[in-house]
């Protein structure tokens, strides 16, 4: 597979965007980012060139000259990729993007660009709507439906090919895709229905506008069961497998709201820490008389006079 | 004068008192009495603290044949909450009492001291009736989050009260109380209040000193009165506001005597309103409304145009984005707050033999922490865990900014106050929203925004959508509670004829009943139905 990786994440943090191979002998789920030790990466594009002008081109050249050798594959290795959108954040609105495009880069050739990107963000998002249009819906489109508002957060959506390039903007309405991968197809039955070269400069759009939206978010799309455990830990709360169960859907579904803070560029405000005006609130230093040491102690689980009896924290067996 | 003492309001009360007509005895026993007959249906109260009351009263009785004695200027000078039963929510400390914060970790655990507020409350003799229910660390948006059981409206005792101050409004509404006191962190006083056809007002921040509250989200929570009518509640503000040195945050901003003398009439009290300008956000207005709780806030928007109020529509435009902020400041907040509950020094604890520390941490947190508690110590965790503190908390404090030069822009334009929905619908039914935690957290939509910018609102009664309450919000700029009460006695001044007006809940029969359902079993029915 091959996954233009973390360019949301990347980009906000203004580090290149990068095209990452997946090592097909590592079994992984189609559309999952979540094997990067396995990946490998096939092209590194600066942040400036990738993101912020629309119109630059990856050519295929570039990604073949980056490849890593011995493909099994004889096409040409651009003809072997496909486009993927995933929706993974459901509520964040496309219209936005839409409208950000727009007001950016004026009318003629933003609506075009728009388009462009308006069909295949579309196309995802429409999948987590279960407008249904792939050739091969089973697996991905039933992992497409698990993001519908109100499921569990998303997975992939897939780009299927130029037949579906009219796919309606308004399916997506409400919804919008948080990264784009770019897929390696594997499967010789089902070759690529797109052109021969995938136009990057087009595409990008989309990964600016989502990644502005949900730079910060990307590495989160879709806390993983094993995220959630660690959090747990970390709060240290104990809980049962079927809680984190529970609770991994409910988080993921609670952080799909975050993301529509990318919206807005904050980067000239100042945070509001407290709303009044207060500064320096000093008190006389002063004894005054405190609790006695009974009322103190009275709470403490364990007590040994006038002591509370803390758990050991050093010399425990393996230490 | 009225047979049923519960039916007064606090200042008919403390007319009562000081007239020598009633004893705050008498109106302790009246108020305990229904309590206690309508908590099985109710489950408003975790303590009905029924000696400690009586105890209270006699002490306000004594104190007032005292003032009896030494001649009018004595008696005038006694606080209008004098002798009057006030209700608590349980997360307020009372020195030796429980303080459960609707939580089981804190099962057991007995308060060392006096809240500031109890303090104050003491000080003007007022008369602690019990705890009320609340969602667990006044997190919830129905009470279904207390770990004591949800608490039924008074209206339809198959819905919920509100929350996280569910039980405080219920107790209010059902005439348990006069008054009581809530904390309001993202709307948790002004929705419940709404949902219950009562007066509840969260005051600025700073207004009101937290000490010994316990805490869940420091930069937001704020304490603030529920009670029928908008001149109880400024006179239970007034009893409780101003500097307080154990919290720093408690702001030295003077509190208005004129709290205390909100207009009786209402004539008097409608004239204010006239030449006074009110904005209409239209942000309020769009998403998932109920129409008909929209249909009473535009009726009540005329009224007060009738009233020779401008009322002009005005944009908040960073709105949308309060949930998304509330729900990243909170939880984060709350996961530092609540860390300090580690079974070692208080509270419930787990050791287990022979486990180090932190599998004690685990357990004792993993059994103490309800379901909500634990999703947003989660969240808050996850919010400010390495890598994600920008991106998360200094954004949306970032936004948090926006918002609150939202509301900044609009007073400076010239607006008095904001008029909006309190909540988007009427009390819903227990269960409705338990598995969908985004669509509980949107029942605050339109009260959160407030707390992100520190702002006061009151939520007032403007009418009923099928027979349920419906509450009308007020916003103004900071420090500006006085004008917003004298808005709302206003707003009274002018529904004073209307039908719903003074109307009692309509459940309170089937409330009085000991053998009917408890809330708990009503919930565990619809969820039954539902199934």
């Amino acid at each position: 597979m091959v996954a233009l990786e973390k360019v949301a994440h990347r980009v906000a943090r203004g580090l290149p965007g990068r095209l990452v191979a997946e090592d097909h002998r590592v079994p992984a789920e189609p559309g999952e980012l979540g094997h990067c030790r396995h990946d490998e990466v096939v092209l590194e594009l600066p942040a400036s060139a990738a993101v912020e002008r629309s119109r630059d081109q990856v050519t295929p050249d570039e990604i073949e000259g980056c490849r890593p050798a011995a493909d099994p594959d004889s096409r040409p290795f651009a003809e072997a990729l496909e486009i993927l959108v995933v929706a993974d954040w459901v509520l964040v609105v496309l219209r936005e993007v839409v409208r950000e495009i727009e007001a950016k880069a004026g009318q003629g050739s933003a609506r075009e660009s728009t388009i462009v990107v308006g069909q295949a963000v579309a196309h995802g998002a429409g999948r987590q709507l279960h407008v249904r249009r792939g050739r091969r819906p089973e697996r991905q489109a039933a992992a497409g439906a698990e993001g519908v508002p109100g499921g569990s957060g998303g997975r992939a959506a897939r780009e299927t090919g130029s037949q579906d390039r009219h796919a309606h903007l308004g399916t997506a309405d409400g919804h919008f895709v948080d990264r784009l991968i770019i897929r390696r197809r594997t499967c010789p039955d089902h070759p690529p229905s797109g052109g021969t070269a995938w136009d990057f400069g087009r595409g990008h759009p989309v990964v600016t506008g989502a990644a502005r939206r949900l730079g910060y978010h990307r590495q989160m799309a879709g806390l993983s069961r094993s995220d959630v455990e660690h959090v747990a830990y970390l709060a240290r709360l104990g809980m049962s497998p079927a809680e984190l169960d529970r609770l991994q859907g409910q988080l993921n579904q609670i952080l799909d709201q975050y993301a529509k803070l990318a919206e807005l560029d904050t980067d000239a405000i100042p945070p509001t820490a407290q709303t009044i005006e207060l500064e320096n609130i000093l008190r006389d230093d002063l004894v005054t008389p405190s609790l006695p040491q009974t009322a103190v102690l009275a709470n403490a689980p364990l007590r040994e006079g006038a002591f509370i009896v803390v758990p050991p924290i050093l010399g425990g067996d393996g230490d | 004068m009225t047979t049923d003492l519960t039916r007064l309001r606090a200042h008919e009360m403390a007319a009562a008192l000081r007239a020598g007509e009633t004893s705050s005895r008498a109106l302790t026993e009246a108020h305990l009495a229904v309590a206690e007959r309508q908590n099985h249906a109710l489950n408003a109260w975790l303590v009905i603290d029924r000696q400690g009351a009586l105890r209270q009263a006699d002490a306000a009785d004594a104190r007032l044949a005292n003032a009896r004695r030494e001649g009018s200027a004595a008696l005038t000078a006694i606080h209008p909450l004098h002798g009057i039963p006030v209700g608590l929510k349980d997360l307020i400390s009372v020195e030796g009492g429980q303080c459960t914060a609707g939580s089981r970790i804190l099962e057991g655990y007995r308060a060392p001291y006096d809240a500031h507020i109890v303090e104050r409350l003491r000080a003007v003799g007022a008369v602690f009736l019990g705890k009320t229910n609340m969602d667990e660390f006044a997190m919830g948006s129905s009470n279904e989050f207390s770990a004591y059981g949800p608490v039924s409206n008074p209206w339809d005792l198959d819905t919920v009260p509100g929350g996280s101050s569910g039980g405080s409004a219920a107790a209010v509404a059902a005439h348990h109380v006069p008054l009581s006191l809530g904390t309001d962190t993202g709307g948790s006083i002004r929705q419940p209040a709404a949902l219950c056809g009562i007066v509840g007002m969260k005051p600025t921040y700073g207004r009101v000193s937290r000490y010994g509250i316990v805490a869940f989200a420091s930069s937001l929570d704020q304490i603030g009165p529920f009670a029928r009518d908008a001149r109880d509640a400024a006179a239970l503000l007034h009893a409780i506001a101003g500097r307080d040195a154990r919290d720093s945050t408690s702001a030295p901003v003077p509190v208005p005597d004129e709290l205390l003398h909100l207009p009786t009439s209402g004539d008097e009290a409608v004239s204010w309103l006239s030449g006074k300008r009110f904005g209409l956000p239209r942000e309020y207005f769009v998403t998932g409304m109920d129409p008909d709780v929209e249909r009473r806030i535009r009726e009540s928007v005329a009224f007060l145009e009738d009233a020779g109020a401008t009322v002009e529509d005005v944009s908040l435009p960073h709105t949308d984005y309060g949930l998304a902020t509330y729900y990243i400041v909170a939880p984060a907040e709350a996961s530092a707050n609540l860390a300090r509950y580690d079974g070692v020094r208080y509270g419930r604890s787990k050791r287990l033999e022979g486990a180090d520390f932190i599998a004690d941490y685990l357990a004792t947190r993993g059994e103490g922490f309800g379901a909500e508690v634990k999703r947003r110590i989660m969240l808050g965790t996850y919010a400010l865990s390495a890598g994600y503190y920008d991106a998360f908390y200094v954004k949306a404090q970032k936004v948090r900014t926006l918002i609150k030069r939202d509301f900044d822009q609009v007073f400076a334009a010239g607006i008095d106050a904001l008029v909006a929905p309190t909540s988007p619908s009427v009390a819903f039914r227990f269960g409705s929203k338990m598995s969908d935690p985004v669509s509980m957290y949107l029942a605050d939509a339109c009260t959160l925004p407030v707390n992100m910018a520190g702002l006061p609102g009151i939520s007032i009664p403007c009418g009923l959508s099928e027979g349920l309450p419906v509450g009308l919000q007020l916003i103004g700029p900071a420090w500006s509670e006085l004008m917003l009460f004298r808005a709302a006695r206003a707003f009274e001044g002018l529904t004073a004829g209307a039908p719903w007006r003074d109307l009692e809940p309509t459940a309170l029969a089937d409330a009085d009943d000991p053998t009917g359902p408890t809330p708990v079993e009503r919930a565990a029915t619809l969820a039954a139905v539902a199934r």
